[in-house]
């Protein structure tokens, strides 16, 4: 074999060679960062979220008349809904909420300890926001969220004053491991009210620090018209369906005069949240199978077109003595040359076209396991695709090849 | 002699369909994920309102009460600063507006049922600002008054698109006169209030800024905690964050005279111990404000990096397709070439061909196009508004296909050209 020659032949058709090249280069670039961005997708997905979404419903109301203007009005209709709704078979808890987990920011506020001077800078940039979970009672047990040091809230410890000595408040636990390391939190006086219990965390804001969960409840209900109430209804499982069917008219019932804007579980909002990043992901998917279509296109007119040309050439090598077996190396070799240079192109490609779109959009940097892997599925398909045509023409007899025209 | 190039290329093409029919699907699938891609950024960085864009400034100041640093002035204002630039006589016109939620009817439909709508408050020279358009009435008659205006839908849910000015709807128990109802206005991107949705379509309805705020009609607002307020009206007294301040001025050479006024006046403010952090008051034109809002997704712009490669791809695909064509038909082009037929006039018939091709790939990609946007709707919902072809689309898309034909043709051409007649001949 003589790789001189191969080369030498190759340069010959520089233009098709190069085209070939370049192809192979920009598959292998738009292929792997497409991979990288549906795995990076996959981990965002794979975050847990401390809950059990497929059994958590949510039911969106807006009031829609003016009565709801007077608060106690809004709280009688408020306390009646939370009834009724918990009346349903297979509801074990419901919690009235103006804001939800999996959130990119909603009602919030600084959170330090009493005993700190208020205008010393945060321990963290994100004690700013931490979120409040103003609501009843139950709120911790709609989320299914377990106490892990104190106690849980009781409806006793509802207050709606400003007096922060009276307000008992839950915390979840990363928050309590920032702002007291070391030590308990329990009883401990915060600017947002008195620590009587720890809770798990739960994925609030999944793209802040995931270690940073920073949330706290309170007993306070919020009944302002203007607001947009999120009904939280932890069902038993496979009792979702028959609950999610009765909860509108239950609202109804009580009071008709309620926009109920949407009903929808845990699990909804978490494809929801993400749906920017899937569905972009879903979009270079879809362009990585056009691409295949394209290659498809290319090996079979290559086949058609371009090994016809080869005939005569292949015809000339099997009269002076070349073996069948010989030409296939052939047509491989150079098949294989150039998926090896194009490959080193690509290289250059994948990492170039990485860093376009990190320009844009937040994406990780290829693994050089991943580009081996994507390089080795072209590279196959490529052999297979230039053997199996390369197979046919050598078996045409010399003398039939080598006939012009 | 184009006729002719033209029945000949023609004659070419049916000649060989299968070759042409995969440089035309390669084309036209590289071509239709672009155009798909050109569209939905064309759809964002349009200029939404031409005639006056570099005229019309939105005002971000930087009055927080509270010493805390922004770097970056505020895209929202409260009610004292946006009357005082009201007040102010270097702009032509001023808006001052938020966005909140109603839930409307006709005060003498006998139906109970009441519509979810968004609603703009707003001070009055509003509609004539943004070239608003009415079919019927106009704008408000004071800033005092219960007035409202009508989208051309809202009027249509509520009046069923009859002439309603001088009809009554009750918002919240309260009743609003309808002065005047809009046309279908269209304003892409929604560039007074990107933040609440570019996209999203213009409000259904508009009330007097004051009478909003005296109606409790209620938005998401940005304070600090020791400025308490009760309702709506209480916000015109505290350092209450939630209106969009835009100005009109009468050319865009009056913009050092509004920043100096604005400087002036927040200058006043720190004299009096009102102004604790930097003084720093921007104005953006439409455009200025759009980048700035960062209205253009950046995730189809990193789609369209990847869409273009892949054209780029097709190309190479083609072009490589119509070589093998071309080295096929050496003979015949040898033959043409020795009975005189110049190397132009071969470039030129080759010209032709291509504009054919051009013009084929162009019109299947557009198809194809329409077809992939109805799929990036499907995994990107909030594209909805931004999927949509435009005329000029159909334009652009069509002089990317002819360049990109031309240019895929024309080294086979070229190197079709380049033969040694003798040698082809003797085969």
């Amino acid at each position: 074999m003589n790789i001189k020659a191969l080369i030498k032949s190759l340069l010959q058709r520089q233009f098709l060679t190069g085209l070939l090249l370049l192809q192979l280069a920009l598959t292998l670039g738009l292929i792997v960062n497409s991979i990288v961005l549906a795995l990076d997708t996959r981990d965002k997905l794979m975050i847990p979220t401390g809950m059990d979404i497929d059994n958590i419903l949510v039911v969106e109301a807006l009031p829609t008349s003016a009565k709801f203007e007077d608060p106690s009005y809004y709280r009688s209709v408020l306390d009646e809904d939370l009834m009724r709704i918990g009346q349903i078979d297979g509801v074990r808890a419901v919690s009235p909420q103006v804001q939800l987990p999996l959130q990119r920011g909603g009602w919030n506020g600084n959170f330090q300890d009493s005993a700190t001077d208020p205008d010393a800078p945060l321990k963290d940039r994100l004690l700013q926001f931490v979120a409040y979970y103003s609501s009843n009672a139950d709120a911790i047990d709609s989320f299914g969220l377990e106490i892990v040091e104190g106690r849980a809230l009781t409806q006793a410890d509802e207050y709606a004053g400003s007096d922060q000595e009276l307000r008992n408040i839950v915390i979840s636990k990363s928050l309590a491991d920032m702002v007291y390391p070391g030590e308990t939190a329990i009883g401990k006086l915060s600017n947002r009210g008195r620590i009587v219990g720890v809770v798990e965390d739960m994925l609030n804001t999944p793209h802040t620090d995931l270690n940073k969960q920073f949330f706290l409840f309170n007993v306070n209900p919020i009944t302002m018209h203007s607001f947009t109430q999120h009904y939280v209804i932890n069902v038993e499982p496979g009792k979702m369906e028959a609950v999610r069917s009765q909860v509108r008219d239950v609202i109804l019932k009580v009071n008709p005069e309620r926009d109920i804007m949407a009903d929808y579980t845990l699990k909804d909002r978490h494809a929801e949240y993400f749906e920017n990043d899937t569905g972009l992901a879903s979009l270079f998917a879809m362009l990585c199978v056009l691409m295949l279509l394209v290659t498809a296109i290319s090996s079979f007119a290559h086949a058609q077109f371009h090994i016809a040309k080869q005939k005569k050439l292949i015809g000339i090598r099997r009269a002076l003595g070349a073996k069948r077996k010989d030409i296939l190396l052939y047509v491989l070799c150079e098949n294989w040359l150039i998926s090896l240079v194009g490959g080193a192109i690509g290289i250059g490609f994948v990492v170039g076209f990485n860093i376009m779109l990190s320009a844009q959009i937040e994406v990780s940097k290829p693994s050089v396991l991943l580009f081996f892997v994507a390089f080795v599925v072209i590279f196959t398909a490529g052999t297979l695709a230039t053997w199996w045509p390369a197979r046919q023409t050598s078996r045409i007899p010399p003398v039939i090849a080598t006939r012009t025209i | 002699m184009f006729a002719y190039y033209l029945k000949l290329s023609v004659f070419n093409i049916r000649r060989s369909p299968t070759l042409y029919g995969l440089v035309l699907l390669t084309l036209a699938i590289g071509l239709g994920a672009f155009i798909a891609n050109i569209a939905m950024i064309n759809t964002m960085a349009s200029d939404p309102i031409p005639s006056k864009s570099d005229r019309l400034f939105h005002v971000s100041m930087n009055t927080w009460p509270a010493g805390t640093p922004h770097t970056q002035p505020f895209a929202i204002t409260r009610y004292a600063d946006s009357k005082a630039i009201l007040d102010a006589d270097v702009p032509v016109r001023t808006s001052v507006s938020y966005q909140g939620v109603a839930y409307p009817r006709a005060a003498e439909s006998k139906s109970l049922t009441r519509f979810r709508s968004t609603l703009r408050a707003t001070s009055g020279d509003f509609f004539e600002m943004f070239n608003a358009p009415f079919k019927f009435g106009g704008g408000f008659s004071s800033e005092h008054a219960n007035d409202i205006v009508l989208s051309a839908s809202m009027n249509e849910q509520l009046f069923a698109g009859e002439n309603s000015v001088g009809q009554s709807v009750d918002i919240q128990d309260v009743l609003y006169t309808v002065v005047g109802v809009l046309d279908d206005w269209r304003v892409r991107p929604r560039f007074y209030h990107p933040q609440s949705g570019a996209f999203s379509g213009t409000e259904d309805l508009y009330i007097p800024l004051e009478v909003a705020l005296d109606a409790n009609i209620y938005n998401t607002v940005q304070t600090v905690s020791s400025d308490n307020y009760d309702d709506m009206a209480a916000t015109r007294e505290a350092s209450v964050y939630f209106l969009q301040t835009w100005v009109e001025l009468s050319s865009a050479s009056e913009r050092d005279a509004m920043q100096q006024w604005l400087d002036d006046y927040t200058e006043t403010l720190r004299e009096a111990g009102q102004h604790p952090n930097d003084i720093l008051n921007e104005l953006h034109d439409v455009n200025e404000w759009l980048e700035h809002e960062e209205v253009v997704d950046s995730r189809i712009l990193a789609f369209a990096i990847a869409t273009a490669l892949f054209l780029i791809v097709c190309l190479f695909n083609a072009s490589s397709l119509l070589l093998a064509r071309y080295e096929s038909n050496q003979f015949e082009t040898g033959l043409k070439r020795a009975l005189g037929v110049s190397q132009k006039q071969l470039f030129a018939q080759g010209l032709v061909e291509s504009l054919i091709v051009g013009v084929l790939a162009g019109l299947a990609s557009i198809a194809l196009s329409w077809l992939f946007l109805q799929i990036a709707k499907q995994f990107l919902s909030n594209l909805t508004n931004i999927a949509v072809i435009e005329l000029n689309t159909v334009v652009i898309g069509l002089a990317i296909a002819i360049v990109t034909s031309i240019v895929c043709m024309a080294y086979p051409l070229v190197q079709a050209g380049r033969q040694s007649i003798s040698s082809v001949l003797k085969g």
